[in-house]
């Protein structure tokens, strides 16, 4: 479980280097994420004390969907002002 | 259980990397939505019971409507999706990776471990709701945080 948790870290860390496409990389972010919470059930599993992994794992979870929510509205005006979703495209942010 | 943990993690592992290497949204959103599912499968086994109902309704159902939708306001967006040139090396690294691991973790000695005793005689409910308040505090300004900053895109590119 350790190992596939790492490989699927590196998977999500190798998107985030690899693309520049701003869904691709909250997909990659996503897929770290869902490995830190295997982590989490894992150590409270080991550790015999599920209730606290347990209320971690909703934590990370409620937070992952606020940050898909906000990084997709953002690739969606990027869009909206650009044509892409290139991540590029917020240097030309001013403000 | 042992089974059903092995058959979970490498359906986590070729889903992940199908919804990386995949360079049609829709089918990388609907990977991650397995990838999602399988996780939720995964905690359900471990004990995890709350939370694996929480990774598959909301990871697996909810965060992938928000990528379709995504996907489907940007009609695609085929003009940022050009194939990538590394794409072909990941597999390769990363089961490299693996499997370096794995004979790391055979040459050392390593375990696991067994499941522990039980820390606790407290509930979920009891953590969440009594001894982890912050928490529920955190998520909610997190979530009208995340709600305001949809409401104020949406606002502004109306009014382009």
């Amino acid at each position: 479980m350790l190992i596939a948790g790492l490989v699927l870290i590196l998977t999500g860390c190798f998107e985030l280097i690899r693309t520049r496409h701003m869904l691709k990389i909250i997909i990659g972010l996503e897929l770290a994420i869902k490995a830190v919470s295997m982590f989490i059930t894992l150590g409270g599993w080991l550790n015999g004390n599920m209730p606290v992994a347990e209320s971690f794992v909703v934590t990370i979870i409620v937070l992952e969907v606020v940050v898909a929510t906000v990084l997709s509205g953002i690739a969606i005006s990027i869009y909206h002002k650009h044509g892409n979703m290139d991540i590029r495209s917020l240097r030309n942010l001013k403000g | 259980m042992n089974v059903a943990i092995y058959i979970c993690l490498g359906a986590m592992l070729a889903f992940g990397f199908l919804s990386v290497l995949s360079r049609n949204l829709i089918n990388a959103a609907i990977s991650l939505a397995a990838v999602s599912a399988a996780c939720g499968v995964l905690m359900y086994v471990l004990g995890a019971h709350t939370a694996a109902i929480f990774e598959v309704s909301v990871c697996s159902g909810l965060v992938t409507v928000i990528f379709i939708s995504a996907v489907s306001l940007s009609n695609g967006d085929k003009q940022s999706s050009a194939p990538e040139k590394r794409a072909h090396l990941l597999p390769i690294i990363l089961i490299a990776i693996g499997g370096a691991l794995m004979i790391a973790a055979v040459l050392t000695g390593f375990t696991l471990g067994s499941h522990g005793p039980v820390g606790s005689a407290a509930s979920f409910d009891n953590v969440f709701w009594e001894t982890r308040q912050a928490d529920i505090f955190g998520q909610m300004i997190a979530i009208l945080a995340g709600a305001s900053a949809i409401v104020v895109f949406f606002k502004e590119s109306e009014k382009k």
